[in-house]
């Protein structure tokens, strides 16, 4: 990468901490008013921006190789199938 | 030229032998065709790692998700019982913490030592601040008896536990009252029967002007009472306190082999191995401190944040 490249990517790198800060604080904000049920959900859809955020910015995964970008998916898959399987073992379960 | 140079040393380190003669980077591995396959596959073997630990923590999680199920109303609770401007501030330290850490692998990728070291510095000091206030706010739960184990009890609703001081009390005494069943002994009540148990603080004079005899004298009760006041703390309280501990040491026990991890990066940094052809270790430990965030941005608000709207006191 080129000296500009770089200086594009800590700007870059700035707007990102910039965007987790504002999530960060509107995350505090919306536990204290009362959503009912979307609580938890809007929570939880903050976190996962943020996370998207680390992982795409910081971590390099929208510059990296097609390989990565596989690995990652990979996971993010399987800990899907973790959650998945899981809570639909769970919730089905009437005498527990 | 390179055979006979290799020849020469077969015992040695055949490959950092002659660099100039060598025709590659000195930090190149032989069984790598070049530079960017050992980056490639490096990369690559942190990544799997990385999922590995998604893994890892996604068990914790899922148990998290179980129990949270099981007992909504006390993990609400419990939840308001954590400190959230501490909690905020650690959020705001550690996000700090990934962008210093971005700006590190940054200056490596450009041959800027200087920054390089700088930006270590920063991180390690921020990973360290981080860490702090986890001591306080731990040190705060084992005075509150909010610690899974014998003397746990979390009763926010009912009968309040006996024996929680509000006095300040250093880290370490907090500990060793927990360990030693000091909570809650009252021999002014029961006599001689329920002598107090000896604790470790009157081995030695306390360290503060106010020694902690008034303590013993009011907050005494008979040990025997304190597993039936662990009995009537909040169902699933304990297990909230238990995922707690769980979930937040092992993040700090992440970012504690982080900053040993990145002591052994400022070496190597000082003695200026990096470069724009070499920073593979500075990237891959990047990697693993954003991870460390990630799971923390993830915490934050599962932990600390449940119910916050409708607080402790119902």
């Amino acid at each position: 990468m080129s000296a500009h490249a770089h200086e594009h990517a800590i700007r870059n790198y700035v707007i990102i901490f910039g965007v987790l800060m504002i999530g960060t604080l509107l995350t505090v904000w919306a536990a204290f008013q009362d959503f009912g049920i979307m609580n938890p959900i809007i929570a939880l859809t903050i976190a996962v921006i943020k996370a998207v955020c680390v992982v795409l910015v910081f971590m390099h995964v929208w510059d990296s190789s097609r390989l990565t970008k596989i690995t990652v998916a990979a996971g993010i898959f399987w800990l899907g199938i973790f959650i998945v399987l899981l809570m639909s073992d769970y919730i089905s379960r009437p005498w527990s | 030229v390179e055979t006979t140079t290799v020849h020469q040393h077969p015992a040695g380190e055949q490959h950092h032998v002659d660099h100039s003669g060598h025709g590659h980077h000195p930090m190149q591995q032989h069984h790598f065709t070049g530079m960017e396959e050992q980056y490639t596959a490096s990369s690559f073997g942190m990544w799997v790692f990385l999922v590995q630990e998604i893994m890892f923590f996604g068990g914790l999680f899922c148990a998290y998700l179980v129990y949270r199920n099981n007992y909504p109303n006390a993990f609400g609770l419990a939840s308001n019982a954590l400190r959230v401007d501490l909690g905020l501030f650690n959020t705001i330290v550690l996000i700090g913490s990934s962008l210093t850490m971005a700006l590190a692998v940054n200056a490596a990728q450009r041959s800027l030592r200087g920054r390089l070291i700088v930006m270590l510095f920063a991180t390690m000091g921020l990973g360290s601040i981080f860490l702090g206030v986890k001591v306080i706010e731990y040190s705060e739960k084992f005075e509150k008896r909010e610690v899974p184990g014998a003397n746990f009890c979390y009763n926010p609703i009912g009968t309040p536990c006996r024996g929680v001081s509000h006095a300040p009390e250093s880290t370490l005494h907090i500990i060793k009252r927990y360990a030693s069943g000091g909570f809650g002994q009252q021999p002014a009540e029961h006599g001689a029967a329920t002598e107090p148990v000896a604790r470790p603080e009157h081995a030695a004079p306390a360290s503060g002007p106010e020694r902690r005899e008034d303590l013993g004298q009011t907050n005494r009760l008979p040990v025997a009472n304190e597993a039936s006041e662990r009995a009537r703390s909040m169902p699933g309280s304990e297990i909230y306190y238990s995922l707690y501990f769980a979930m937040t040491g092992m993040h700090a026990l992440h970012m504690i082999v982080g900053i040993g991890l990145m002591v052994w990066l400022l070496y190597w940094a000082l003695k200026g191995l990096y470069s724009a052809e070499y920073f593979t270790p500075i990237e891959n430990f990047g990697l693993y401190w954003h991870f460390v965030d990630i799971v923390w941005i993830f915490l934050f608000p599962l932990l600390y944040l449940i119910n916050r709207h409708i607080g402790e006191g119902h």
